[in-house]
């Protein structure tokens, strides 16, 4: 049982550290093509450009692990089809909720003193970001259900067979 | 590097360099470690391979979130340094990062693999096989990163 468990945590940790990096890899990448990066990184200092990551690395962590525990639900659940797709897209939801929430939120309370605007900023920001972070989750369940065919191919193994 | 001091450009120039190189070395570890037992006995024990696997890639997931920070606050602290994707060496920095990221998905399958199959009794030439051959790619993106960056830090394109 605890070689399972270390494989599972294996796995959990490997797929959410994927996107993380992925993630800020990519959009450092597309911010370069557009001729901007030494702008955007001159607006932040180490420090602060470390805290963001290790921010981002730890929501994904625990967005992951979410959509991880909501997948095995349905595993579980007769009434329902268990899909990958399905998980990735609530952890993206989640991690976007999270993102949100941690630095954004502090900055908004920093700025606003009006209770019933923060919460209205808090409700409805969440609920954008759920959205955006949906979508996000979207395109990764996409590259990730490729990437897991890959290794079906690779080793010749129908997923289903095998204990997920 | 306006604006930081030279400890800290040092210190985090240091960290990206030893997070590459400890997964340079770890991923050519692994490789010897997967070929070696291929041919060693008609059922070979396969134990030994999947503990080193494991390992290595418990120390990448790891490793690689601290080189990709560390790599993103290099760039930051060039400051006027970082050239526009018009440049050569703009280019050469694009590159690098498509390297980075194709080494992340190569490893996304290397790991899927390494987990779905450390648990099963018997494990087929043809898994240890795949294994050996991608951590020998992984090495080779890294080694090929490594190239560019040198290049990059140097200001050689």
């Amino acid at each position: 049982m605890g070689a399972i468990e270390d494989r599972v945590d294996l796995r959990l940790w490997s797929v959410a550290t994927f996107r993380a990096v992925t993630f800020v890899i990519a959009v450092a990448l597309s911010v370069h093509s557009r001729g901007t990066l030494a702008g955007a990184l001159s607006n932040l200092n180490t420090a602060i450009g470390f805290g963001l990551f290790g921010v981002l690395w730890t929501t994904t962590l625990i967005a992951t692990r979410s959509g991880d525990r909501y997948y095995r639900r349905r595993v579980e659940d007769r009434r329902y089809s268990a899909s990958r797709l399905e998980a990735t897209i609530v952890a993206g939801g989640w991690n976007g909720v999270f993102i949100y929430l941690a630095p954004t939120l502090a900055l908004i309370y920093a700025l606003i003193d009006n209770a019933a605007a923060l919460v209205i900023a808090t409700v409805f920001g969440s609920f954008v970001a759920f959205v955006v972070g949906a979508f996000v989750g979207l395109a990764y369940g996409i590259v990730e259900a490729l990437l897991r065919g890959i290794s079906d191919t690779l080793i010749g193994v129908n997923r289903d067979a095998v204990i997920e | 590097m306006p604006g930081a001091s030279y400890q800290l450009w040092f210190a985090v120039r240091y960290v990206h360099l030893a997070s590459v190189a400890l997964l340079t070395g770890g991923a050519v570890f692994a490789a010897v470690a997967c070929e070696a037992r291929d041919s060693s006995a008609v059922q070979p024990d396969t134990r030994a391979m999947f503990q080193t696997a494991l390992a290595y890639e418990w120390i990448f997931w790891s490793v690689v979130g601290v080189a990709a920070a560390t790599g993103i606050s290099n760039l930051g602290l060039k400051g006027d340094g970082l050239l526009g994707p018009e440049t050569s060496w703009g280019t050469a920095l694009s590159v690098k990062l498509g390297a980075v990221l194709l080494l992340l998905a190569l490893s996304f399958v290397r790991s899927d693999i390494v987990t779905r199959c450390s648990e099963s009794p018997s494990v087929d030439v043809r898994v240890r096989r795949v294994l050996s051959v991608l951590y020998g790619i992984t090495a080779l993106t890294l080694f090929s990163a490594l190239w560019l960056g040198l290049g990059l830090a140097h200001g050689r394109y």
